[in-house]
């Protein structure tokens, strides 16, 4: 399972094939499999798994490997060192913890929360760490590749600050009315052949009505992941990189803008460092 | 009565905060403490007064001109400026270092303070000012947002810690038969006044 996961994943990273199926609209004919706890398997791990899956899945995913510049990133757990930006303590003061009344609760957030107090639900930060640092790696391994960002979120008083984020990491944001068929209908919307992005990164991933962000299910069927900070009434379903926190206060959204600025920063500096960009 | 059962550094220490000098006489009563034998070294500690009183008279009567009292004035507010102001008690507060895991840092949190928070005083900054509304943040997840008081209103603005007493953190309800709740993103407190900051001073 790892192996189909790490296949997608580089045909995902990698430019030529992606930029083929997301313009046509077409599914890239490989099962996407939503793999939550998953991370990119080094090829020295590929063999372990090489009785589970087909040899020519096999053959093909060890083709796209030998092909892919930037394979050396994936040896290592924590590329660019980032770990080392977030703590439990910095989580704790800019109050992540702190989740909406037990009255909200989506029943899927169950599992990421500690407990509840006079009726708040209280957001367990050990697990928020574990998943903060997985989606920072992601979108850092994003970045590294070359790839288009978006930040969505549709709380209105966060929305000057991730305007600024995605301006000062040289990425994109997009916090207003959602139109539909933005990703699914782009072709007729732009008038234009669509590069769509390669990582949407929701720090609210509910509309102004409470229910789901539309460009999460768009996202979902354009196979784009999605990276998503999770309130205990959000559902985590669709998230490919779900991270369990608070989205209301502001404290909480300026210490994720600024961890996701750092991160994307830190893998275009790799990138250019490597000299990627002429690939 | 004050001064029973504690030791001498403490006492000292207290009577150098007490800004009245009638205050600070009151308390370094000689006969009373070692009549009462109660303070060890009590002879020690109210000698270590009685100097630091006796420094105070002479600083006070050598101030004669308007110019030196303007100066000491400045002086004074130079030391308060350079003293570390207290920390506000926020309802999430900063967490010590010797706590590690986050149920330890949740157990002596400010929240786990407050027990019941209906009715409690909390402390809030005001963060935005939009009309006759100010928006109070208290360390919640939410701000709150209260009417401008007709007293002292035009000392209201961002940047004011002011009072309240907190009803509820976040204004959420299930209406109409519905099990979800619809909620406002909006905690309930009821604005007391401004903050008064508490008389301290290291040095007079």
């Amino acid at each position: 399972m790892a192996a189909i996961f790490m296949e997608n994943f580089l045909a995902a990273c990698s430019k030529s094939p992606l930029l083929n199926t997301r313009l046509l609209g077409h599914t890239h004919g490989c099962v996407r499999s939503l793999c939550i706890n998953s991370r990119p398997v080094s090829h020295k791990q590929q063999g372990r798994y090489s009785s589970s899956t087909p040899p020519s899945l096999q053959r093909a995913s060890a083709q796209v490997a030998a092909q892919d510049p930037a394979a050396e990133s994936l040896q290592h757990e924590d590329f660019f060192h980032l770990k080392s930006l977030v703590s439990l303590k910095d989580l704790f003061s800019a109050r992540v913890h702190f989740g909406h009344k037990s009255g909200s609760r989506n029943v899927y957030m169950t599992p990421y929360i500690f407990g509840c107090r006079q009726d708040v639900d209280i957001i367990d930060l050990e697990r928020t760490l574990l998943r903060l640092h997985d989606a920072l790696n992601f979108t850092a391994h994003i970045a590294y590749r070359g790839g288009i960002i978006l930040f969505l979120s549709r709380h209105n008083q966060m929305l000057p600050l991730v305007e600024k984020t995605a301006e000062d990491c040289g990425e994109y944001s997009h916090c207003r009315y959602w139109k539909g068929g933005t990703f699914t209908n782009s072709t007729i919307q732009f008038q234009a052949e669509t590069r769509l992005p390669d990582l949407c990164i929701f720090l609210n991933t509910l509309n102004n009505a409470f229910l789901d962000h539309r460009a999460m299910t768009e996202a979902t069927k354009v196979l784009v992941p999605i990276v998503g900070i999770v309130d205990t009434n959000s559902d985590p379903r669709l998230v490919t990189y779900p991270v369990p926190g608070n989205d209301d206060s502001p404290t909480a959204v300026s210490l994720y803008c600024r961890l996701f600025k750092e991160a994307i920063l830190r893998g275009k500096a790799k990138r250019k460092e490597d000299s990627l960009d002429s690939v | 009565m004050f001064l029973i059962g504690c030791n001498t550094n403490m006492a000292a220490s207290l009577l150098s905060r007490c800004v009245c000098q009638r205050t600070r006489s009151f308390f370094t009563k000689v006969s009373r403490c070692s009549a009462a034998r109660l303070c060890t070294n009590a002879t020690d500690g109210n000698q270590e007064n009685s100097d630091l009183l006796k420094s105070q008279k002479s600083e006070t009567t050598s101030e004669s001109t308007h110019g030196e009292r303007a100066l000491a004035g400045f002086a004074k507010a130079l030391e308060k400026a350079r003293v570390e102001v207290v920390t506000e008690d926020d309802v999430a507060d900063d967490t010590e270092t010797e706590h590690t895991t986050f149920a330890a840092m949740l157990r002596h949190s400010k929240l786990m303070q407050l027990g019941d928070y209906t009715g409690r005083m909390v402390v809030g900054t005001v963060i935005e000012v939009v009309g006759d509304d100010l928006y109070v943040d208290f360390g919640g997840k939410f701000h709150c947002v209260c009417p401008r008081p007709k007293l002292n209103s035009d000392r209201y603005h961002r940047g004011v810690k002011v009072k309240l007493r907190l009803n509820d953190l976040e204004m959420s309800s299930s209406f109409l038969g519905s099990d979800k709740h619809v909620t406002l993103l909006e905690a309930d407190a009821t604005l007391i006044g401004l903050r008064r900051q508490p008389a301290k001073s290291s040095s007079l």
